[in-house]
């Protein structure tokens, strides 16, 4: 009897034991998924955060109309000469009787092998006026990055535009002039997720504010799927809810299944400020505690 | 009174045993999508082929025209709405619809739940979002109907501006950018939605178009396109996952985004606006009624788009009720 007293009580702290043994491992998983993910986050919003002046400091000078079209030109190139993340800049003028036409084309500069170039965006096969660089900014009247895309153009180069308003007047008189972009390659944004290893098996994942992914390790995803269709295609509402608040901007750290290897465990997840697009983090549960693989049955 | 039927058959389907089958081309209103499934469907299963047609299908796009192809000659066939079809004809483009596909009308206005646009008539003053062309013809006859005067928003290909508020309402069709919304993020809870079919506005959209010559000149063929696209549709609607795996195919090729989940969505929507759902009453497949030209002709008339209606029997020569 006194040997099954001992037996119980040795089972039981032998319980307590591996529960909090699980619970610290579970948090040490935790808190080292955070940390990478702020890492990333960290390491993107670096190259990303200061892009937004570039337009902005040439969207103040136009305000103040003190530039020509060959000053434009000229800013349009020292801007490439200064930034290596940004692509291409161009500025387009609101419609102005007298002034700026309806369909008056936008100079564009933009890199090339062979130095940089300028070209015309306008006429009947670019019809720039409706499209999401010009028109949210000229109706939001704030700074916007769009959703990324493929510029056919340019190589099939993975781009996004912030585009930023430049104004005369203030309040109800307030009236948009034009838009200014920077073009910006997000190649190297690709690779640097794609080739994140979290805890070794993970992986990481991007999405836009629409759900989009950007990145994801399976093919075919990218650009295909957003986030809630793959939701809905695998019938996960966990993972529509993971989605809905990624969007919102929120953090968090969750316990899922993941469709890409089908294998339980964590998601970790976090904004990213400067475009309002989002990066996941999914390890497998098995990571979060490698000895237990070892552990002596 | 046999050979009586048996000329009549023989007019009746091309006979695919007979000379070379016939080329043509049919032009579509959009890129390859689930929205245009019976035509890639009749194409893959060789539904044209066995009825003499080597059709090929030409995908729409921002810069296709097919008016434009019709004349030139590069497409003999057609989709588009029933009230472009109307007003072309009526600005002197002699087209006659040989089918009509989509009989309720499947455009929608979509605004926020939270919003304090509650029915139609609180658009006054608001920011509406709208397409052009004959995306307007709805719209502009509602808000003339409730005296609502909203400031129009040319509306882009693509939602961010009613996603990130910058319009009050928005345009949508509901077989496409409303799952595009719910693929967003947003759960239909979250959106208020007012369809211009619940509001007297039902124009049916999608028909099958050619000019009047081409009838004229080979009428056999005409009725071999359009009986081959029913048949189409009747078979994508019959193996849905089979015609999505064919829309796909087509959009790969065409190296456009897609996913399953988007495309079923718009195919059985699809379904809804030909076959209609339970509580509707809607014309057999492929027929136009005279109510629903009769409807969208005056509307387009009230609107100032159409200073001379076509005839019905002038416009319409594809099967009758």
């Amino acid at each position: 009897m006194v040997l099954s007293a001992a037996g119980l009580i040795f089972a039981l702290m032998s319980g307590v034991g591996y529960y909090l043994a699980r619970e610290m491992l579970l948090k040490n998983a935790e808190e080292n998924a955070r940390n990478q993910a702020q890492a990333l986050v960290q390491k993107i919003e670096s190259k990303l955060a200061p892009i937004p002046r570039v337009p902005r400091s040439l969207a103040y000078e136009l305000a103040e109309g003190r530039l020509d079209e060959a000053g434009i030109l000229r800013r349009q190139r020292q801007a490439l000469a200064d930034n290596d993340e940004i692509f291409g800049m161009a500025v387009a003028f609101e419609p102005q009787p007298g002034v700026h036409s309806e369909d008056e084309p936008a100079p564009y500069t933009f890199r090339t092998p062979l130095g940089p170039k300028v070209s015309r965006l306008g006429g009947s096969a670019y019809r720039y006026r409706n499209m999401d660089w010009y028109q949210l900014p000229r109706e939001l009247r704030r700074t916007v990055w769009t959703e990324p895309y493929f510029d056919d153009g340019g190589g099939n180069i993975l781009m996004a535009t912030c585009s930023v308003p430049f104004y005369q007047g203030s309040g109800i008189d307030l009236r948009v002039l034009g838009v200014v972009t920077a073009d910006v390659s997000l190649e190297w944004l690709k690779r640097m997720v794609a080739s994140v290893n979290v805890l070794e098996t993970g992986y990481a994942y991007l999405i836009t504010r629409t759900g989009t992914y950007v990145t994801h390790p399976a093919p075919g995803v990218a650009f295909n799927e957003t986030i809630f269709t793959r939701a809905e295609e695998f019938g996960d509402a966990r993972l529509r809810r993971i989605g809905q608040e990624m969007i919102h901007g929120a953090s968090g750290f969750v316990a899922t299944t993941s469709q890409h290897t089908g294998k339980p465990g964590f998601q970790v997840y976090a904004p990213l400020p400067t475009t309002g697009w989002s990066l996941a983090c999914s390890t497998p549960r098995m990571n979060c505690w490698p000895t237990w693989a070892a552990r002596p049955s | 009174m046999l050979l009586g039927l048996l000329t009549l058959c023989g007019l009746a389907v091309r006979p695919a045993m007979a000379a070379e089958p016939v080329r043509a081309a049919l032009v579509l209103q959009w890129q390859p999508q689930a929205q245009f499934a019976g035509y890639y469907v009749a194409q893959a299963k060789g539904f044209y082929r066995e009825a003499g047609v080597d059709l090929s299908i030409i995908p729409g796009g921002p810069d296709v025209v097919a008016s434009r192809l019709l004349t030139s000659g590069q497409a003999q066939f057609a989709t588009m709405f029933l009230a472009t079809g109307i007003e072309r004809r009526a600005e002197g483009l002699p087209l006659v619809n040989l089918a009509q596909l989509v009989q309720r009308s499947a455009l929608m206005l979509f605004v926020h739940a939270g919003s304090n646009i509650r029915e139609p008539k609180d658009l006054d003053g608001k920011r509406v979002g709208l397409w052009d062309n004959e995306f307007q013809l709805q719209p502009r006859a509602l808000f003339q109907r409730l005296g609502v005067h909203p400031v129009i928003v040319p509306q882009s290909n693509t939602l961010s501006l009613f996603l990130r508020g910058g319009v009050d309402a928005a345009s949508g069709m509901w077989y496409n950018e409303y799952h595009t919304l719910l693929a967003s993020g947003l759960d239909p809870e979250e959106l208020r939605v007012f369809f211009y079919r619940d509001m007297d506005l039902n124009f049916p959209e999608d028909g099958l178009y050619a000019l009047e010559k081409t009838l004229a000149a080979d009428p056999a063929l005409c009725r071999a396109v359009a009986q081959a696209s029913l048949r189409g549709w009747e078979y994508a609607f019959a193996h849905p996952e089979e015609a999505l795996d064919v829309v796909q195919t087509r959009q790969r090729e065409a190296h456009l985004p897609t996913n399953r989940a988007h495309q079923r969505f718009m195919l059985a929507r699809m379904r809804d606006v030909i076959l209609g759902q339970a509580a509707d009453h809607v014309p057999p497949l492929g027929v136009l009624s005279r109510a629903d030209f009769d409807r969208v002709a005056e509307t387009l008339t009230r609107q100032g788009l159409l200073h001379a209606r076509p005839s019905f029997a002038d416009f319409y020569k594809g099967a009758q009720k």
